[in-house]
C-alpha cells in the first residue's frame, strides 16, 4: 500500500467537460489523450449527479474519484483506489473552497478563466507532485493572493497606491472584455 | 447574400460563454512573449502572456524543444521585475517547462537568490522550483540552505523543503538521508502541515530500518501528532509495524490500542483510517473488529456521501472474510440501496448479499430487482457475482435467484454483463443439481434471441454436454435445430456438433438427429456441411440404429490432450505430402513443462544487486549442463529439476541456492554460488552435505568449483545414489567450504596465500513433490473419466485450523507438486468450500490426477477429501501417503 496519501490528479472542468485547468501529478495518463479520454470519462459518469451542496464520490478504472460542481464549473480530485477517501475528500474541498475565495464568490467558467492565472497559482499551493501541500482554503487562498490579499477590503482601508492599483485593475479588465 | 451573414452574428451574439482565451493561437502568444525582453518591464502584461503561454499547455498543447528554450530563456528576465505576483508566475512557468540541464543553470543563481531571500513567499517557492528541476552536483551546493529551510521558522517555507525532500530521495537518496536531524526536529513543529511532511520524509529515510520505524512509531504513538494527516501517516505505519511483528508475537496486539484510541479522534479522516487499519489486521478477531464496525455504521448514516461511500466500502471488505461482524449493520444498508450515489448502492447491495441469510434472500431480491434497471452494466455485473456466489451458499434459494438471472438475461445488457449472467448460469447447473434443467432451459431461451456469437457457441457446446443426461433430452433438440436455420455460420457449425452429441448419447434420439444433420449438408458454409458429414458417418447414419461405440464418444467428447502451442508448430512444420499427418507426433509435454520452469525465477528473491544468473533453467539446459559432467553422465534421463531454492538469506556475503536434479536412482544437487565481496577470490568451493537425516541417500560424486571471483556465479555439484523408482526423501544440512584469497580493489589481483574457511548454508530437503513433474491436462474431466476407478484411492483429511481456505489449497497444491488445472487453485473469497483439480506425472512417467474437496469445518478448521485416480494402485496410495505425513 501506498504510505503516504497522494493525489494522482486534479481537475478543473466546465459544464460541458471541457478543460479549465487541469494538474496531473502521476504517470497513469502518459500521453494528452490519454489524460482527455480519462477526463471524458469521469465527466460523463458524474455529470448527472448533483455535486452541489456535498461532494460526491465514484469510483471507477481503480481510481477513486471525488468530485463538487458550483454552476458551470466541475471540480474533481482522483486517489488511488486504497487510497482514504476524506483525505481525497479534504484535498478537494480546500481546493474548492481557495478557489471561491479567489473569485470572490463569484464561481463559474468565466470569471475563472478571466482569473486563470490565480486558478493555477492555487493547483501550485494545493498539492506539490502528488504530494498534499495544504488543505485549508484560507491558507491556500492566501498564499496565491498574497501580493493584494487585501483588494477585496473597503477603500477606506486601502493606501492610495493600493486603490490606484485596484481602479487600474478593474479598467484594464473591462477594456479586455 | 445578406441573409446568412445576419443569422451568423447572431449565433455570436448567442454565445454567452466569451472566454478571454478565445482564438488563441500558439505563434501570436509565443510573439506576444517577446515582451518579457522589454528594457522596462510591464508586470501585468507579463503576467498575462504567461497566463496564457500556461493556458495553451494546460489544454495540451505542446512546444517544440526550440520553442520552449527561446520561452524558458526570456522567462528568466522576469527576474529583473520586483512584482511579486509576476514572479509567482514565472515559478510556475519554469516547472511546467521541466529545462534541461545546461537551461537550469542560466536560472541556478536567480533561484538561489530567492531562496535565501527575507521574504518567506519567494524562499517557499524557491525551493520547489529549484529541487524541481535540479541534479544531484547542484543540490549539494544548496544542501546547507534546504537544511535550514526544513527548520525555518515559516511553515510554508519548511513544508516546501520537506516536500522537495521527499521527492529529491527517489533521485538522491543519500543526500536527503544527511537531513535526518532536521527532519526529525520539525517532526514536532506546531505547524500542522509542516509536521505531516516531516513524518512522511521521516519513515521514507528510514523505511529500510524496521528497529528504527518501530522507535518510531512508539515515540509518536503515545501522543504528541497534532495534524490529522500526519495522525492517518502514523496509523498506517503502525499497521505496518503491526503486520511485520505479527509473526513473532502472540498473545495481545501491540499498538491495538493505540488504534482503537484514534476511532475516538475528532477528525472524521483519521477515524476512518483506524477504523479501516483494524479491518485490515491480519486475523483480527471479532473483538477487536466490533469497534471499528460501529464508528463505520454511524458513518453509513451520515450526510456525506464520501462518508457512506468509504464506510459501505470497508464493510464490504469486510463482509468477505467476517460476515457476522457486518450483519448489525443491515438495516442501515438496507436504507442506502435507494442512495442517490449509484456506487454506495451497488456497495450495499453486494454486502447484503454477502451477509444475509436465507430468510432474507427473497426481500433481498425483490428490492434488486427494482435497482438493476437503474444502474450501469460495470455494477450490475458485480451484483450477479454477487448473487452467483449467494446461490452455492444457499443452495436451496436456487428457483429464485435463478429465476433472477434469467430475467435480467433478457434485459439489456452489453456482452461482458451478458457473459457474467451466463457464466453464472453455467456455474449454478454444474454445482447444483436440482437447479439443471431450469438452469439449461433459461439458457435455451436465452440463445433463441442472442446477439453475441461467442456466447450462443459456448452455450451450444455446454448443452451438448449436459443436455443429454437430462431426463428429457428431446426437448432441447428444437432450440438446437433452430439455430441452424436462424444464425451465422459459426454459431450453425456449433449448432451441428451439439445436435451430433444428443444423437451419441441418447439412442431414442438417434433417427430424429439423422433427419436434421442430413437437411445441414445443403448448408452453403462448408464448415457446417463438413461437420454434419463427420457427424452423420461417425455415428453410422446410414440409416441402422447402433449402439454408438465408445471410440465414437471418445472422438465427440474427448479433450484434445495436446496443448494448442505444440499442435500449432507442428501443423507449420507438416509438409503436404503422401504421409497424412499423425496427430500422436505431436509432442504433449514439451511446453507445459517450460511454462512451470518460466515461473520458477520470478519467485526467487533478488537479494542481490545482480541476482545469481546461474545456468538458463529450462529442462534441457539442465540436462545439457548435467550430461557434460562426466560424473553424472551414466545417470540416465533427468526426471525433474526443482526451482531453485535460497540457502542464504538476502543480502549475505555469499548467496547460494541450490537445484535439485532427480534422476531414477540419483539426486543431484546443484549449488549455484555468487560470491559477493569485492575483496575475496574463492577457490575450490565445494558443499560438505551431512545425509545422516538422509537414510535412504548415499554420496557418490562431488564436482568441486575451482574458482569464484566477485559477482561472477559459479556452480558445483553433489550427487546421491537412492534407491531406484522410490520416491526416497530426507534433509540434509551444507556447509559451503573454501579457500579464500585477499584481492587488492585497485589492481584486482589475489594474493598467492588462501586462508580455509566455512560458511553454513541453510538446510535443504528433498520432498515428495520433488518426485512429481507438473504436467497440466486441458479438460479434467474427461481425463478423470477415462482414467477410471480402477485405481481410485480416496480418504478423507483434517487439516486442522486454517487462515483461509485460501491458504489451506495452497499449502496442499505446494505439498504435492502438481499442477493445479482449469483455474481450480484460485479460491473465490468468501467460499466457505472449494474443489481443486490437480495433475501431474509420478516419477516412473505414471500419470496422477487429484481431485480435493476443501470445506470449512467450524470457525477455521478445514477438512478435505482426497480422491487420487492414476495408473498404478501404489502410486495413488504413495500421494495419499504424501498428504498423511504432509
Amino acid at each position: 500500500m501506498e504510505l503516504c496519501p497522494s493525489i494522482k490528479n486534479i481537475l478543473l472542468l466546465d459544464s460541458e467537460g471541457k478543460r479549465v485547468a487541469v494538474k496531473y501529478y502521476s504517470d497513469d495518463w502518459p500521453t494528452n489523450s490519454a489524460k482527455e479520454a480519462f477526463e471524458r470519462a469521469v465527466f460523463t459518469k458524474t455529470q448527472k449527479t448533483n455535486a452541489r451542496t456535498e461532494a460526491e464520490i465514484t469510483m471507477f478504472d481503480n481510481y477513486i474519484v471525488v468530485y463538487k460542481f458550483v454552476q458551470d464549473l466541475h471540480f474533481f480530485v482522483t486517489g488511488g483506489e486504497d487510497e482514504n477517501e476524506i483525505i481525497l475528500s479534504t484535498v478537494l474541498q480546500g481546493f474548492f473552497d481557495a478557489v471561491g475565495l479567489l473569485l470572490r464568490g463569484n464561481e463559474d467558467k468565466n470569471e475563472a478563466l478571466e482569473n486563470l492565472d490565480l486558478i493555477l497559482l492555487c493547483l501550485d499551493e494545493v498539492v506539490d507532485g502528488g504530494v498534499i501541500l495544504e488543505t485549508d482554503a484560507n491558507v491556500i487562498a492566501g498564499k496565491v493572493d498574497s501580493h493584494n490579499m487585501d483588494a477585496g477590503a473597503p477603500l477606506s482601508e486601502q493606501t492610495i497606491t493600493q486603490a490606484l492599483a485596484t481602479a487600474r485593475e478593474h479598467l484594464t479588465r473591462s477594456l479586455l472584455q | 447574400m445578406a441573409q446568412p451573414l445576419v443569422k451568423k452574428d447572431d449565433d455570436r451574439d448567442d454565445e454567452v460563454d466569451y472566454s478571454p482565451f478565445l482564438g488563441i493561437e500558439k505563434g501570436a502568444v509565443l510573439q506576444e512573449a517577446r515582451v518579457f525582453n522589454d528594457p522596462q518591464l510591464d508586470p501585468r502584461r507579463c503576467s498575462q502572456v504567461i497566463t496564457k503561454l500556461l493556458y495553451l499547455l494546460n489544454q495540451g498543447e505542446t512546444f517544440t524543444k526550440v520553442e520552449a528554450t527561446e520561452v524558458f530563456f526570456s522567462v528568466t528576465k522576469l527576474f529583473q521585475s520586483k512584482d511579486i505576483g509576476l514572479r509567482r508566475m514565472v515559478y510556475v512557468m519554469i516547472k511546467e517547462l521541466s529545462p534541461s540541464a545546461d537551461e537550469v543553470i542560466i536560472v541556478t543563481s536567480s533561484l538561489m537568490k530567492d531562496m535565501t531571500s527575507k521574504t518567506d513567499m519567494y524562499r517557499a517557492n524557491a525551493i520547489r522550483v529549484l529541487c524541481r528541476i535540479t541534479d544531484g552536483t547542484l543540490l549539494t551546493q544548496i544542501e546547507r540552505y534546504l537544511k535550514q529551510a526544513i527548520v525555518d521558522k515559516n511553515p510554508v517555507v519548511a513544508s516546501a523543503a520537506l516536500v522537495s525532500g521527499i521527492h529529491l530521495l527517489q533521485t538522491n537518496p543519500e543526500i536527503v538521508k544527511r537531513w535526518s536531524n532536521e527532519v526529525q526536529e520539525a517532526v514536532q513543529s506546531r505547524a500542522a502541515l509542516v509536521q505531516f511532511h516531516a513524518l512522511a520524509l521521516l519513515h521514507q529515510i528510514r523505511q529500510n530500518d524496521r528497529l528504527a520505524v518501530n522507535k518510531l512509531v512508539s515515540s509518536l504513538t503515545k501522543g504528541s501528532v497534532r495534524s490529522p494527516l500526519a495522525q492517518c501517516l502514523l496509523i498506517r505505519y503502525t499497521s505496518q509495524v503491526i503486520r511485520e511483528s505479527a509473526n513473532t508475537q502472540a498473545g495481545d496486539r501491540p499498538f491495538y490500542d493505540f488504534l482503537e484510541g484514534c476511532l475516538r479522534h475528532k477528525a472524521e479522516m483519521v477515524i476512518f483510517e483506524a477504523a479501516r487499519a483494524i479491518t485490515e489486521l491480519n486475523g483480527v478477531t471479532t473483538r477487536e473488529l466490533t469497534p471499528a464496525i460501529t464508528v463505520l455504521q454511524l458513518f453509513l448514516s451520515s450526510s456525506k456521501p464520501v462518508l457512506r461511500f468509504a464506510a459501505v466500502r470497508t464493510l464490504n471488505k469486510v463482509a468477505m472474510t467476517h460476515p457476522m461482524a457486518v450483519t448489525n449493520c443491515n438495516i442501515d444498508m438496507e436504507s442506502l440501496i435507494s442512495d442517490q450515489n449509484r456506487s454506495i448502492a451497488t456497495l450495499a447491495i453486494t454486502t447484503l448479499l454477502k451477509t444475509g441469510n436465507e430468510s432474507s434472500v427473497d426481500r433481498l431480491m425483490k428490492q434488486i430487482t427494482n435497482f438493476m434497471s437503474d444502474i450501469a452494466d460495470e455494477f450490475k455485473i458485480v451484483v450477479v457475482e454477487a448473487i452467483r456466489s449467494l446461490c452455492l451458499k444457499f443452495p436451496l434459494k436456487h428457483r429464485s435467484l435463478m429465476n433472477f438471472l434469467s430475467n435480467i438475461l433478457r434485459e439489456e445488457g452489453g456482452f461482458d454483463y451478458k457473459k457474467a449472467i451466463v457464466d453464472s448460469i453455467v456455474i449454478l447447473i454444474r454445482d447444483i443439481p436440482e437447479a439443471k434443467e431450469t438452469g439449461l432451459l433459461h439458457l435455451c431461451e436465452f440463445i433463441e434471441d442472442c446477439e453475441f456469437t461467442y456466447l450462443s457457441t459456448q452455450i451450444l457446446h455446454f448443452l451438448g454436454i449436459e443436455g443429454p443426461k437430462t431426463s428429457d433430452p428431446s426437448k432441447y433438440i428444437r432450440y438446437i435445430y433452430n439455430r441452424v436455420h436462424l444464425e451465422n455460420a459459426t454459431v450453425r457449425a456449433a449448432a451441428v456438433s451439439t445436435l451430433a452429441k444428443f444423437g451419441a448419447m441418447v439412442d431414442t434420439l438417434k433417427p430424429r438427429i439423422f433427419v436434421l444433420l442430413r437437411r445441414c449438408l445443403f448448408d452453403n458454409d462448408d464448415e457446417v456441411r463438413d461437420r454434419a458429414t463427420l457427424y452423420l458417418n461417425t455415428l453410422g447414419g446410414d440409416g441402422a440404429v447402433v449402439q454408438t461405440g465408445e471410440d465414437v464418444k471418445e472422438f465427440l467428447f474427448g479433450s484434445l490432450d495436446i496443448p494448442l502451442v505444440n499442435l500449432e508448430n507442428s501443423l507449420k512444420n507438416y509438409e503436404p505430402s503422401e504421409e497424412s499427418f499423425d496427430i500422436n507426433s505431436v509432442p504433449r509435454e514439451v511446453k507445459t513443462q517450460q511454462l512451470a520452469e518460466k515461473k520458477a525465477p520470478g519467485k526467487k528473491p533478488t537479494g542481490l544487486g545482480a541476482p545469481p544468473a546461474g545456468p538458463p533453467s529450462t529442462v534441457d539446459a539442465y540436462e545439457k549442463l548435467l550430461s557434460s559432467i562426466p560424473e553424472f553422465a551414466n545417470f540416465g534421463k533427468l526426471f525433474k529439476s526443482s526451482a531453485p531454492v535460497e540457502l542464504t538469506e538476502a543480502e549475505t556475503e555469499y548467496a547460494v541456492n541450490v537445484v535439485k536434479h532427480i534422476f531414477d536412482g540419483h539426486v543431484v544437487f546443484q549449488y549455484n554460488c555468487t560470491n559477493t565481496i569485492p575483496e575475496q577470490l574463492l577457490e575450490n568451493v565445494t558443499v560438505i552435505v551431512d545425509a545422516s537425516e538422509a537414510e535412504e541417500f548415499a554420496e557418490v560424486a562431488s564436482k568441486p568449483l575451482r574458482s569464484l571471483p566477485y559477482d561472477s556465479p559459479g556452480q558445483t555439484f553433489v550427487a546421491f545414489e537412492k534407491p531406484e523408482g522410490i520416491p526416497a526423501v530426507g534433509k540434509f544440512s551444507n556447509m559451503l567450504r573454501f579457500i579464500v584469497k585477499e584481492v587488492d580493489p585497485s589492481t584486482g589481483e589475489a594474493e598467492d596465500d588462501g586462508v580455509e574457511d566455512e560458511y553454513q548454508l541453510e538446510e535443504l530437503e528433498v520432498v515428495a513433490a520433488d518426485y512429481i513433474l507438473k504436467v497440466g491436462v486441458s479438460n479434467f474431466r474427461n481425463a478423470w473419466e477415462s482414467m477410471g476407478a480402477d485405481c481410485e484411492r480416496i480418504d478423507e483429511y483434517g487439516l486442522g485450523p486454517r487462515e483461509s481456505l485460501a491458504e489451506a489449497v495452497n499449502a496442499v497444491i505446494d505439498l504435492l507438486g502438481m499442477q493445479p488445472c482449469e483455474g481450480t487453485e484460485v479460491v473465490p473469497n468468501n467460499s466457505r468450500s472449494h474443489t481443486c483439480l490437480l495433475s501431474g506425472v509420478y516419477i516412473g512417467n505414471v500419470k496422477v490426477l487429484v481431485r480435493l474437496q476443501f470445506g470449512l469445518d467450524g470457525p477455521k478448521d478445514v477438512a478435505m477429501k482426497l480422491a487420487v485416480r492414476s495408473e498404478d494402485e501404489a502410486v495413488s496410495d504413495a500421494i495419499h501417503e504424501i498428504v498423511a505425513s504432509g
